[in-house]
Formats: C-alpha cells, structure tokens, sequence
C-alpha cells in the first residue's frame, strides 16, 4: 500500500464534508483506511484482537480531533500514521509485555554466525516463515519496530516517516537500518540451524517486494 | 580492489544501498566493499533478504465488525453531527431545530424538575389555586396579600412568646408556691419510720 495512494485533495475534500455532518464522508473515510491502520496496528502488536481495539481507538480519536487536523492542514495518511503510532506507542507502554531483543539468551545469541552458512535470501517466505518474522518483529525495540514498518510493510519513504514520528531523517534513516539488521539477527537466531523446515513453496509467491 | 570504507561504515549504509538511495559514489564505494569483504556481502544479503520478507507480508482484512463498531460508535443520532466544531445541518431556529431541542432528553427533564419544584412551593405554601383570579394578579391585590401574610406571622409570632411567657410566670408561681409550703403530709402507702426509743 502506497503513502500515494490516497491523494491529498481528495482527502481533504473528504474531511470537509465530514466536518460539515456528512456521514456519508466519514463512513468513506472509515472504509478508505481501516486497513491501513490495523494492519499497522496488528504488525505493531502481533495480536489480531488488540489490534482491533486500537484500530477502533485510533478511529474514535480521528473523528473527535478532525477539526485540529482540518486547522494544520498536512497529509492526511501522515497525520493518521502519527495518530496511530502515538497510541500503539501508549498501548506498549501500558502493556509492557513486549520482549526486547536485548532479551536474546545466550544459546540463541551462540547460533548467530557471522559472514557463514546459508543467507536468509535463499529462505523461501512460507506461512511458517511469515510467523516467525512476525515474532522477531514483536522482539524489535519499539523505536526500531515502527520505522521498519512503516518502511517495508506500509512502502512510507523516509521524509513521511521522519514527518510522521516527528524525528530526523537521519535517525529515521539509521534506524530502519539498525532494525533490519537486528530482524536478520533474529531470524538467524531463530532459523539458522533449521533453514529447511520453513521452506514452502507452494505459498512462496509474492515473496518479492 | 577498491576498500575505502570500513565494515562500520559498510554497515552503517546497508539499508540505503538496498533501497537506492545513496548518491552514486557512496553506493559504489559500498558496492565495492561488499564485494571485497565476505561477512559484509552475507549481512548485505540478510538485510535485503529481511525487507523483502518484511514487504511480502500479507495485508490483513480487519473483521467486518471493525467498521461496523467504529460507525457505530461515531454515527451521529437524529442527524446531529456528533464531530467537535462541525456546523448543524439546520438553521438554528428552524422547526426541526426547535424540535431537535424540545426532544433532547436534557430540556424534557428541566422542564419536569422546575414542574416539581413550582408544585412543592405551592403546596407547602398552602394556596388554594382554585380560588386565584387574573384580578388577584395586580399590584395592589399582591401588595395587599403580602402585608397580609406577613401580618398573619406578626400576629401567630407575638401570640406564641405571650403564651411561653404565661407558662413561665405560672411555673414560677407553682415553684415559690412548693417552696413556701409546709412538708406535705405523708402517703399511707409509705412505709413507717423506725420507732424511736424514748428512755
């Protein structure tokens, strides 16, 4: 799904007949980016019915706060990203539960092989695969799971996502990079010792991007 | 063999260099590493293989009930928008905006409250209704119901403090009256004193 998508006039026409009682308009803007945002909520949080929860919360707080966004007058898809980053953030913050990568054991840590063995290109992304990715994202720091998501999973480029989280490009930057590079850790921890048993090639198409 | 960067610093571009970003000469300085340095080709490889499997995940479809809740919860009743700031969709004093007034739950209960509340005062008042006129409603009529009332409470007021003041000075009187008087003869019912032994 691209951040282009959804053009910027368009949206805005749409705000204003929300804002002048059209539910019509508001029921369109519901359907229009529901999915977006609990797909981020469930790659977030990893857990279907949470991320149904925020999806609503995320929702009702746009309809309440849609004259302060009609008053700023940015991107629509950036300023609902920010809306919901800023409650996935609230909601791991109450939660808490979140393992962090630094929580790796040692044995797991031992099975990380540097520069050797097969590399995680080779995998084929089976629906085995896609929960084990899913796990190592839910390990990922929250700083670095949002901007690893809102890069590969939501297509955001890196000055949406620097607009979105209120941060510096070049932190933006670095840390997309940072994540990946702990995803590959973590999968290798994972996998590294078992590649073959998530091979699935009848559920492998699409894996590129 | 061109190896100006170090692996640090390799590593530090990895994601750019996947995603194109990098200016020309960095991205061939980076190219030129990677095909030099073994464990920076293979955390290369890692992190392209990372972005592809993240972007190949699947988009889910919320549950239907997703949409359904958030309308639910956001759908405006009788056609009031519900939306802070957002302009009636009605002029102000039409009929239908008058209505939407009188029916709101808010306006129905302070009307039965102050209903209530006017019945309580003429009740405890003691008024008969029954017998007020429009005649009862000029200034002189009310000036004169006033004086009157306030005549009436003069008049219940002096009356009470005279009767406390009979009941005191006829206690009074009772008291010096037990005072004055010899001892009261003694009942049959009491018991006999001890008699006295005399010598």
């Amino acid at each position: 799904m691209s951040i282009a998508t959804a053009p910027a006039d368009a949206d805005h026409a749409l705000i204003d007949r929300c804002l002048t009682g059209d539910n019509a308009a508001w029921e369109q803007v519901v359907r229009l980016h529901s999915r977006r945002v609990y797909n981020l909520c469930l790659r977030f949080t990893g857990r279907p019915q949470d991320a149904e929860d925020l999806s609503q919360e995320v929702f009702l707080r746009l309809y309440r706060n849609l004259v302060r966004y009609r008053a700023e007058s940015g991107n629509f898809i950036t300023w609902l990203t920010a809306l919901t980053r800023n409650l996935l953030i609230d909601h791991y913050r109450r939660s808490r539960n979140d393992r962090r990568t630094d929580a790796l054991d040692d044995k797991a840590e031992a099975a990380w092989p540097t520069g050797t063995g097969p590399g995680l290109d080779q995998l084929v992304w089976g629906r085995e695969a896609q929960e084990h990715i899913q796990r190592a994202l839910c390990r990922l720091s929250p700083e670095l799971r949002e901007v690893v998501i809102l890069r590969d999973l939501q297509d955001m480029d890196y000055k949406s996502i620097a607009a979105a989280l209120a941060l510096p490009e070049g932190t933006v930057k670095s840390r997309i990079n940072r994540g990946r590079i702990e995803m590959a850790r973590l999968l290798r921890a994972t996998l590294g010792t078992s590649v073959t048993t998530v091979k699935d090639p009848a559920s492998a198409k699409g894996v590129q991007p | 063999m061109n190896t100006t960067l170090t692996c640090w610093e390799c590593e530090a571009q990895l994601s750019e260099y996947r995603d194109g970003t990098l200016a020309a000469p960095s991205a061939a300085s980076v190219r030129a590493h990677l095909q030099a340095c073994a464990a920076c080709g293979v955390l290369a490889a890692d992190v392209k293989a990372v972005s592809a499997a993240l972007g190949a995940l699947p988009q889910m479809e919320p549950p239907p009930r997703l949409v359904a809740a958030i309308l639910a919860q956001t759908a405006a009743p009788l056609g009031v928008p519900r939306i802070a700031g957002a302009a009636r969709p009605y002029p102000a004093w039409s009929w239908a905006g008058m209505r939407a007034v009188l029916f709101a739950p808010r306006f129905t209960l302070g009307v039965a409250m102050s209903v209530f509340a006017v019945a309580l005062t003429i009740n405890a008042a003691q008024l008969d209704l029954s017998h007020v006129s429009v005649a009862d409603f000029t200034p002189a009529s009310l000036a004169g119901l006033v004086q009157r009332q306030v005549s009436r409470v003069w008049a219940r007021s002096v009356s009470y403090y005279n009767d406390l003041r009979v009941v005191y000075e006829i206690e009074a009187a009772l008291h010096q009256l037990r005072q004055n008087a010899p001892s009261p003869p003694r009942s049959e019912g009491a018991p006999p004193p001890a008699p006295r032994t005399t010598v």
